[in-house]
């Protein structure tokens, strides 16, 4: 049987598509701390933005990606300055329950202009299959996995690198000490924001052709990313990215072999079992010691 | 810390608020009492016991995350285990109402206390919020599955009214009173409960966990505790519902139920009783008013979330009591008992 390279390689795209959006989740948790629940929305925003530009404005898939991170990126933003900023460095739970006010807002928003239809992504490639070593599949997974490393290696190299993305990690570090050497917390927050929205909405897009587009998309892809970020540990952009393709990849093995009515159940109880046996994730350091 | 100037220090002003809400419920328990006969309607009724429900689910959510500090995205799936579970009792093995009552309660009870455990170790709340969305969807989602017992998306109907020693709560109008006396009762033992050292202890870990431990208190006890208490109360509110409504499907217990108690909570005023009053009084009224406009619902439940968030943290409580004490403080004023007590303000 060549089922199972197939679904290695599906699966290895879904989880990447999960590390991303578990990576939004890690950006914005590590610099303000707050757990976004509007991270999923800005998933289908990002979804949503593509495909307007693939069917209304007849543009080719790659404009469309770049249109859609970069529109939901300043997105992002906005819904930082708007909701957010009041609330940083504040105690309690301000922050989490605005963030549940601005996911419900823009799903809401989106039945309202766009109907809450389930609408067909155009296909990508004309022609169905590829070979590749002796292997025949669909390119899709292909050219996702291809997006995601460029997209994940961009960002390594940008947080890196950069006086910006140097910034940003200062600032996810320790905010007062960030502001004292000099660096504009408030701005570089900012930055974060839009990022990590960026990062949501290309794997949005990513997510497009794969399943159908509609504004209840972003519901469910919030908690296999939180799991995603769980499983990795919520610290690292590595942990996030891991933690997605486990799931991903068990989640195809599971829906392959066992039985498609339990896959979406597995997120959970991944969740669960990470919960009770490591906390701090794979990947993750284990803070109640430190501290 | 959330007490505000009039509970630190007992002014005049506290003094004379007590003496106003001692009168106030003298009054408001009585016109409560005639209200339902006054509105001799069918849907005004209902509304009252959608209120009367909503009230109950809004207490249990206040009592764990106003009270305790934990967030629970999850109350849904509470709602959900005691309504299916009353229900199944009463329907497959023919258990009477007031047992079956109690043991969906309790189950409801139990099954927070073992869910909590897990998610218990996340120590940041916005990791816990996440948590137990999925919590409460994997519960949905076990119903949904089981069409054996559950009926799976088909749900339950017919179920029989509560059967109270032969006495059925048939109509609406009994249901509007007997929903009063469980919500009454209900919040005369939340207040002993949150003046009791267990409630002082709930508060404790609000503020601050380490101290709690530092000073030897187990926690965790009492972080499952709250959630014990906070799921029995939330299946409370499931029974009620489910002999009320008399049908149940999985669909009445989504995470979107889970987000508009949790809305209901914080829009009426985190840790305060009356909060969860005013909060599930002001959003099943305001959402009845804009039931025709559909999505735009959920849009201005968003927005009020966060307006509230953002602008009055204590929700409509906090705005009450700041109201009271500018009352109580220009009373004070006037009042020759003061006169002499000098600038005592």
């Amino acid at each position: 049987m060549a089922i199972l390279p197939q679904l290695l390689l599906s699966g290895l795209a879904l989880g990447s598509i999960y590390g991303l959006v578990a990576i939004g989740f890690v950006l914005i948790y590590r610099a303000s701390g707050l757990l976004n629940f509007a991270q999923g929305d800005i998933y289908m925003l990002g979804a949503f933005v593509g495909l307007l530009v693939v069917q209304q404005l007849e543009l080719p898939f790659w404009v469309a990606f770049l249109v859609s991170i970069v529109v939901v990126g300043l997105v992002g933003m906005m819904i930082e300055r708007l909701a957010f900023r009041r609330l940083e460095g504040r105690p309690g739970m301000g922050l989490l329950i605005a963030s549940i006010g601005v996911s419900i807002i823009i799903q809401n928003s989106a039945i309202i202009i766009w109907g809450a239809d389930y609408r067909p992504f155009p296909p990508l490639f004309a022609s169905r299959t590829v070979a590749l070593w002796g292997l025949r599949t669909s390119p899709q997974p292909l050219l996702i996995l291809l997006l995601a490393t460029l997209l994940i290696l961009a960002l390594t190299l940008f947080l890196r690198f950069t006086k910006s993305g140097r910034a940003m990690r200062a600032v996810a570090h320790d905010r007062l000490a960030a502001s004292l050497m000099g660096i504009d917390v408030g701005r570089y927050t900012n930055f974060t924001f839009g990022l990590s929205a960026a990062v949501g909405a290309a794997g949005g897009i990513m997510a497009a052709p794969l399943f159908f587009v509609t504004p209840v998309m972003g519901s469910l892809i919030v908690i296999k990313a939180f799991t995603a970020g769980i499983i990795g540990g919520f610290d690292s952009i590595a942990g996030a990215l891991l933690g997605g393709i486990i799931l991903g990849v068990s989640e195809n093995l599971i829906g392959g072999y066992v039985s498609s009515a339990y896959k979406d159940a597995l997120a959970f109880i991944l969740l669960l079992l990470v919960l009770l046996i490591r906390p701090s994730g794979l990947l993750g350091r284990a803070r109640e010691r430190v501290g | 810390m959330r007490l505000s100037r009039s509970q630190q220090h007992p002014t005049v002003g506290s003094a004379w608020r007590r003496r106003v809400w001692r009168h106030a419920v003298w009054i408001l328990v009585p016109l409560l009492m005639i209200l339902p006969l006054v509105i001799d309607q069918h849907y005004p009724r209902h509304i009252l016991n959608v209120i009367g429900i909503q009230i109950i689910l809004a207490l249990s959510l206040n009592l764990l995350v106003g009270y305790t500090g934990l967030v629970s995205v999850g109350h849904a799936g509470f709602y959900a285990i005691g309504a299916y579970g009353s229900t199944l009792l009463v329907t497959q093995l023919g258990v009477p109402f007031l047992l079956s009552a109690l043991s969906a309660i309790v189950l409801t009870g139990m099954a927070g206390a073992v869910m909590s455990l897990p998610i218990l170790r996340l120590r940041e709340s916005h990791y816990l919020a996440i948590a137990t969305l999925a919590l409460g969807e994997i519960v949905r989602i076990i119903i949904l599955n089981a069409p054996e017992v559950t009926n799976g998306p088909n749900g339950i109907r017919a179920i029989p009214p509560p059967n109270i020693f032969g006495f059925e709560i048939a109509t609406v109008a009994q249901t509007n009173y007997f929903l009063l006396a469980v919500v009454l009762l209900l919040l005369l033992l939340l207040r002993r409960l949150i003046f009791s050292p267990v409630g002082k202890v709930f508060m404790a870990i609000r503020e601050d966990e380490t101290a709690c431990q530092a000073v030897g208190v187990n926690t965790t006890y009492y972080k499952v505790l709250a959630f014990a208490l906070s799921a029995a109360i939330a299946g409370l509110a499931g029974v009620i519902y489910a002999h009320y409504i008399r049908y149940i499907s999985p669909d009445s217990f989504t995470w979107r139920e889970s987000i508009s108690i949790l809305t209901m909570t914080v829009v009426g005023g985190l840790g305060s009783i009356a909060g969860a009053v005013y909060g599930a009084v002001t959003l099943v009224l305001v959402s009845e008013y804009l039931r025709s406009f559909g999505s735009f619902r959920f849009v201005f439940y968003g927005l009020v979330l966060i307006v509230v968030v953002l602008f009055s943290p204590g929700g409509i409580a906090a705005g009450v009591k700041r109201l009271s004490i500018w009352l109580s403080q220009k009373w004070a004023q006037w009042s020759p008992a003061t006169l002499y007590e000098g600038d005592s303000l």
